[in-house]
């Protein structure tokens, strides 16, 4: 009671429309509620639990919200809008990936961020808030429409980024700063974006566009050179990664380059022989020669990992086509049994049926029920005959199926092993070839120190000789012991390179066998599954009506025992298939 | 000269044949043509080329049919005696009927002139074929069912799934088919006896002269030596190199057109071959038959020639080796003594033509009646027939050509693009084929006499906006079909209409059924695959597509809402059905009702597309009725006779160039003319028309006068040249070399001689102005006269104009 006055005053006191609020599960539920279906469809809506995954249209105007939160719990929202609130930042929005209308017009926003995980945004609305500067929205990229009209922008700088946006085609800057100082400003514009097509909402023309770029040239001409690094740089990281996603899975990622050389001579702790490096010219020599010689072999590696992957993709693409053309025979051929089992199992039914209805109505004498009796045990008998042959029909079709399919998958699983057994030979093979490279790599460098160390020892040049080697001329296994190490370093990196190429590659095919049989298995469960309750449905249903008959006439001649034959039976079947 | 040559190599021939064969027939060598004369066989073969009809060229069996259709067969007068008259194929051609003979030199003529390796062949043939009866061949243009062949795909056998195992007992099923076999032989045997039995009542009365009916037809030889057609060369393979080297033939029928095999009964003997070249007769005769005959002509054993040696292009090829190098002389011999024989003398016919209209025409008299085993065959020229007819086959149940059965017939030029029409008249079932570009897209019409049966209509669904394959149109049903690039994917509608009797305008439709085809993008189970709309029972059944490998697939029943209340109330549990996917997660109830809204709207878009549809083929019967009564033809506007107002428009522009022509020949100059245009809405006074003569006649001399003054200033400045020239080289006479003089000269008889041509140009002129003057006012009182009547003006002119 006391509460309850409060809210009275309260309400009394101040103004509602000006009370700030916090949006919460409260506030979401509320507006879904109120902009849900109407009538009848409305009603449904709100009998139901709340789905919020299924909200994709949401409004929350008007509402003083302070702060953007608590709208992670609807992650397929793709239209919002947060218009006419006192929102002044951007945040919490990351988890709404599939976002494609923001609307935050009207609010105190003053910086523009928070953006990065929108990537599908389309149309973006903050028309009327209080933002300096346009900054961070080139990652939007598929941005449509960007409305920032009624801000306090100020400056050209940011809107160069704009040129990124390839996909925009409407800006609305009207209401700023610099739009209200500059009459040459929408001719700007129309240099400066050259895929824009509506500015404030106008058609901008192919005059505009030309006088602008005439006018503007010398500011263009800036910064095109000023973007033209990061164009190509971001060229180059879209082409990479894709590249990347395709050598890893060919098994031979970091392949296409030297990668494994430059890896070759990281050194990250003492006694792994870097002082062997050097000694000048003859030690960069031989380490070129090595550089060169690496390339080759993984060069080769590289070409033989996209070549099998190709095979590998092209043997699973058969495996799978086959597979399913076979699957589908089976299943149609499983749809026709089930079809024509319901089109007799309804003749059945609407004959008892009509037994049914005659015997109600009474115009039946009593010695018509005996015959009814045995109409009905006749039906009975022809359904469970029906039951029995559907049953084993679509039973054995589909054990028969099974078995094949996991035959199938077996050769699969020989034919990809041996695929990717000859390509880890070929792998292994060109590994020998690099360890080899590398062997000699270590004893040329060995040589070369030694002749390098004792001749400027006898010239007299000690001091020309690197710190860590001096201590080589009184111990001359110095050198050695550095090359050891040197080698191990190596060898430890090509072997841990090559075991992953191994171990990946073979992984690949164990999971992917595995994978194909679980789906299988879990396919045949499903079916099997699927027939039964199927079959049971209609059986239920017959037991329904034959009972209503047996109830009244205490002829207890049920047929349950077939029924329970033959639920022992398929636990049977069914213990054979799991097995 | 040479004539007599070949008349003295002709009796030699023939003497010689008869003392080897005295019990031969003699020879068709030479027969007499249209003017009595005495004309060698292969002189009457005239290779010509058809240019002008592209249909004929490169297309012996065109020409062949053409040939058959354009000539009326005339049977030999006597049939078992050699022929006695062989008019040349240009007379044929222009009389259009002709024997075996006549039409076998023209269709090897025409044959020969397109480059085929055609012969004649004069032999013995039946009795049907020597009077052209084809009353027991079987038709070649019944048309046959084509069955498209059904395409499975070749899997890869490693990965194939196998077959269910079998397992029935094989002993039991040999027996089965044990069983089976006997009783099949037992029919087959029956069948047998049937055929034969059909066989004999079809075969026509025996013939008594069997045997010795003269013939002649054509042979294509095969791998000829001297043809350059691809499709006539047997191809050689590298290693059977010997074997395929023997020609191979087959026969055409000149009287039809048609192709027999060598191995064909119809052909009972060959006595001689030939060609433009050379003529050939048979030495294997009697011995062997046609089919075992060797057929390489250069082979003396087999072939008796005319005319020794061979021609150019039968010639064995000479490798020259290195031994015939050294010595010339001989080389040179042989190849004279290669030469040193008789070349067949060119023919003697005239190059022969067919009229483009007498192409068109192609059938005597337009029309062609051919009787087939069972049935009639007709063929009519294009625009022949007002409902443009081209063909038409009748099929009868007796050999007397009784009690049609089918029919078929076929159109050109229709203006409903209707092109085919089968009658079949057993179950009184008309089927008509239109080509594409109606406005309807109409394919195939199929209906039948009586009213009350179904019509099926099937459409050119690519161009059709709704996609629609086939309507089948009965008074209890519509059935559509739809191809598959529809965006609702529906490609089945039915709708049953209750048979209330009423008049056809307010019909019922008591149910629709429809069928979907499968959108990827949906979730099996919300992705209808069979609606029907129950109309009489307020009901609605839905049946969704099956889920990947389900076989069983999700139905509800709704039960429609009253129609009345607008907000009803919904309750989930009056749907019935069967849920295949109990497992998975299920509608909800405002899935349910969404659902509920569609399937009505859906439905009321159906009744609509049902009225749409009825009003629509109602429409198109309509149309067709008016087409059948009226059939329209059209024309090609390159059609060079059927284009009828370009064709006039064409006719008066070169009358009226030809009147214009006549006109401006007929009429002279009217020097007056320009002087009168000042007159032409009013009368001319006299002195005006004084004027207007003293004009003309002032402006005539002056024209005159500039001309004489132009050329006499021309001619005064050669004079002056002249002079100059002359004064220079006095003076200067010797300072110039020979050479330079003679140019001087040689300038100075230039300028007199263009000096005399312009003295005389002068002259002429003068003489030329005076005459014409002379005719002008010669010619002035007449055209004055015509003035006064004309204009009516009363003139009494004078010779105030003489001077």
């Amino acid at each position: 009671m006391d509460e309850l006055d409060h809210r009275k005053i309260f309400n009394k006191i101040i103004f509602k429309e000006l009370e700030p609020s916090v949006l919460n599960e409260e506030v979401i539920r509320n507006a879904v509620y109120e902009q849900g279906p109407a009538g009848e469809a409305g009603r449904l809506f709100r009998q139901m639990e709340i789905q919020y995954e299924k909200v994709t249209v949401l409004r929350l105007e008007f509402l003083n919200i302070l702060k953007i939160d608590h709208l992670w719990i609807l992650p397929n929202l793709s239209i919002l809008s947060l218009a006419f609130n006192k929102i002044d930042k951007i945040e919490n929005l990351d988890s709404l990936t599939a976002l494609k209308e923001l609307n935050l017009a009207y609010n105190s926003i003053e910086k523009l961020g928070n953006l990065d995980k929108l990537r599908n945004l389309e149309i973006f609305n903050v028309f009327g808030n209080k933002i300096r500067k346009i900054e961070n929205v080139d990652c939007l990229e598929n941005l449509i429409i960007f409305s920032a009209g009624n801000n306090l922008i100020d400056t050209k700088d940011g809107l160069e980024r704009l040129r990124f946006l390839k996909k925009l085609r409407s800006l609305n800057l009207k209401g700023n700063e610099i739009e209200k100082n500059d009459k040459h400003f929408r001719l700007y514009i129309a240099g400066l974006l050259p895929d824009l097509t509506y500015y404030e909402y106008r058609h901008i023309n192919k005059l505009e566009r030309e006088e602008g770029k005439d006018r503007f040239r010398f500011k263009l001409r800036e910064i095109v050179d000023n973007e033209k690094f990061e164009v190509q740089e971001r060229e180059r990281i879209k082409q990479a990664t894709a590249d990347r996603i395709h050598h890893t899975a060919c098994f031979v990622e970091d392949f296409d380059d030297d990668q494994l050389f430059q890896s070759l001579f990281v050194f990250t702790n003492d006694g792994q022989g870097q002082c062997l490096l050097e000694i000048g010219e003859e030690a960069n020599n031989l380490r070129d020669e090595f550089r060169y010689q690496t390339y080759a072999v993984t060069q080769t590696i590289f070409k033989i990992g996209l070549d099998e992957y190709e095979k590998r993709t092209n043997e699973e693409k058969v495996f799978r086509h086959c597979v399913a053309v076979g699957k589908k025979e089976v299943q149609v051929l499983g749809q026709n049994i089930a079809n024509e089992f319901l089109e007799r199992s309804e003749n059945i039914f609407i004959t008892l049926k009509k037994i049914y209805d005659d015997y109600y109505n009474g115009s039946l004498k009593d010695a018509d029920t005996s015959l009814i009796a045995q109409q009905v045990k006749e039906l009975s008998e022809e359904f469970q005959k029906l039951y029995d042959t559907t049953w084993k029909s679509l039973m054995e079709n589909e054990m028969h199926m099974h078995e094949c399919v996991v035959e199938a998958i077996s050769t699969f699983e020989n034919i990809i092993q041996d695929i990717m057994n000859v390509f880890i030979e070929k792998c292994k093979t060109q590994f020998v070839l690099l360890r080899e490279l590398e062997g000699n790599f270590i004893d040329g460098l060995i040589e070369a120190v030694q002749t390098f160390v004792t001749t400027k020892a006898s010239f007299g040049m000690e001091d020309q000789i690197p710190s860590e080697l001096r201590e080589s001329l009184l111990d001359r296994e110095i050198i050695n012991g550095y090359a050891i190490g040197m080698r191990e370093m190596h060898l430890s990196k090509i072997d841990g390179r090559e075991d992953t190429l191994i171990l990946r590659g073979k992984k690949w095919v164990a999971d992917l066998c595995e994978k194909l049989m679980k789906d299988e298995i879990d396919r045949n469960r499903q079916k099997v599954m699927e027939i039964n309750y199927f079959l049971d449905i209609k059986q239920s249903k017959f037991d329904e009506l034959t009972s209503e008959l047996y109830f009244d006439k205490d002829v207890d001649t049920v047929d349950t025992p077939t029924t329970a034959t033959i639920e022992t039976h398929q636990d049977d079947m069914l213990a054979a298939t799991t097995n | 000269m040479m004539k007599e040559l070949m008349a003295t190599n002709k009796k030699n021939f023939r003497r010689q044949y008869k003392e080897l064969y005295p019990t031969r027939r003699p020879l068709v060598l030479a027969v007499e043509n249209e003017c009595k004369v005495q004309k060698f066989v292969s002189t009457s073969i005239r290779p010509t080329t058809f240019i002008e009809f592209p249909e004929l060229i490169d297309n012996w069996q065109a020409c062949a049919s053409f040939i058959a259709d354009h000539i009326e067969y005339e049977p030999l007068e006597n049939p078992t005696k050699i022929p006695t008259r062989l008019h040349s194929p240009d007379l044929v051609l222009k009389s259009r009927k002709g024997n075996s003979f006549e039409m076998a030199t023209l269709l090897c003529s025409i044959l020969i002139g397109l480059g085929f390796p055609a012969l004649v062949v004069s032999g013995y043939a039946t009795r049907e074929v020597t009077t052209n009866d084809q009353r027991r061949v079987k038709c070649p243009y019944i048309p046959e069912k084509v069955i498209e062949p059904i395409f499975k795909e070749e899997l890869d056998p490693k990965y194939r799934l196998k077959d269910p195992p079998f397992l029935k007992s094989h002993f039991l099923m040999q027996c089965e088919k044990k069983k089976l076999d006997a009783e099949n032989a037992i029919l087959e045997e029956k069948k047998r006896q049937e055929m034969l039995k059909l066989e004999e009542f079809e075969r026509p009365p025996p013939d008594p002269e069997n045997g010795y009916r003269t013939h002649a037809w054509i042979a294509m030889i095969k791998n000829a030596p001297w043809c350059y057609k691809a499709e006539f060369k047997i191809e050689q393979k590298d290693d059977e190199e010997e074997i395929s080297n023997e020609p191979m033939a087959f026969f055409i029928e000149p009287s039809t057109g048609f192709v027999h095999k060598l191995t064909d009964p119809c052909y009972q003997g060959i006595e001689s071959i030939w060609n433009h070249q050379n003529y050939y007769v048979n030495r294997q005769y009697g011995k062997v038959s046609i089919a075992e005959m060797k057929l390489d002509l250069s082979d003396t054993e087999s072939w008796e020639h005319f005319l020794p040696g061979e021609p150019f292009e039968l010639r064995k090829e000479k490798v020259p080796n290195e031994d015939e190098e050294e010595d010339e002389t001989p080389a040179e011999d042989q190849a004279l003594a290669i030469e040193k024989h008789l070349d067949m003398p060119t023919s003697w016919v005239e190059m022969l033509h067919v009229s483009a209209v007498d192409f068109e025409e192609r059938y005597v008299g337009g029309e062609k009646k051919e009787n087939y085993k069972y049935c009639i065959y007709e063929k009519y020229a294009p625009y022949k027939n007002t409902d443009g007819l081209m063909k038409r086959l009748t099929i009868y149940k007796t050999l007397e050509y009784e009690e049609p059965l089918n029919v078929y017939e076929w159109y050109e030029n229709r203006d409903d693009f209707m092109v085919k029409v089968h009658r079949n008249l057993i179950i009184d079932e008309i089927t008509e084929e239109f080509e594409k570009g109606r406005n309807d897209c109409l394919k195939v019409f199929i209906y039948n006499v009586d009213e009350n049966e179904k019509i099926v209509m099937k459409f050119y669904s690519k161009s059709r906006f709704d996609c629609l394959k086939e309507v089948v149109y009965h008074s209890n049903y519509i059935e559509e079909k739809y191809d598959e690039n529809r965006r609702d994917l529906i490609y089945y509608r039915k709708f049953f209409i209750s048979d209330s009797g009423s008049t056809l305008i307010t019909r019922n439709i008591e149910k629709i059924v429809e069928k979907f085809n499968r959108n990827e993008k949906k979730d099996a189970y919300h992705d209808v695959a069979i609606r029907h709309f129950n109309r009489s029972e307020n009901q609605v059944f839905v049946q969704f597509h099956y889920a990947s490998d389900a076989i069983t697939a999700t139905t509800k029943t709704f039960i429609k809402p009253p129609r009345s209340e607008k907000e009803a109330k919904f309750d989930p549990s009056t749907i019935e059905g069967y849920i295949a996917n109990p497992w998975a997660k299920q509608m909800n109830d405002l899935e349910l009702y969404y659902l509920l809204q569609e399937l009505m709207k859906d439905e009321e878009k159906s009744v609509d597309c049902f009225h749409a549809r009825d009003t629509e083929i109602k429409e198109i019967l309509q149309i067709r009725r008016q087409q059948i009564a009226k059939p329209l033809l059209k024309f090609s506007i390159f059609d060079p006779l059927r284009n009828e107002s370009a064709r006039k428009m064409r006719l008066q522009k070169f009358e009226q160039m030809k009147t214009r022509e006549m006109l401006a020949k007929s009429q002279q100059a009217d020097f007056l003319a320009p002087y009168l245009v000042r007159f032409e809405d009013k009368k001319p006074e006299r002195d005006e028309i004084d004027v207007a003569i003293q004009d003309c006649l002032r402006d005539f001399r002056k024209n005159y006068e500039d001309m004489i003054n132009e050329l006499q200033h021309r001619h005064d400045e050669a004079t002056a040249e002249l002079n100059s020239l002359k004064r220079f080289l006095n003076r200067y006479m010797d300072q110039f070399s020979v050479q330079e003089y003679e140019k001087f000269i040689q300038e100075g008889e230039n300028i007199e001689r263009y000096r005399k041509i312009i003295h005389q140009r002068i002259i002429a002129v003068k003489e030329e102005s005076n005459r014409k003057y002379g005719n002008l006012v010669e010619s002035i009182p007449g055209r004055l006269k015509q003035i006064s009547e004309n204009k009516g003006v009363s003139l009494a002119y004078g010779d105030s104009c003489e001077d």
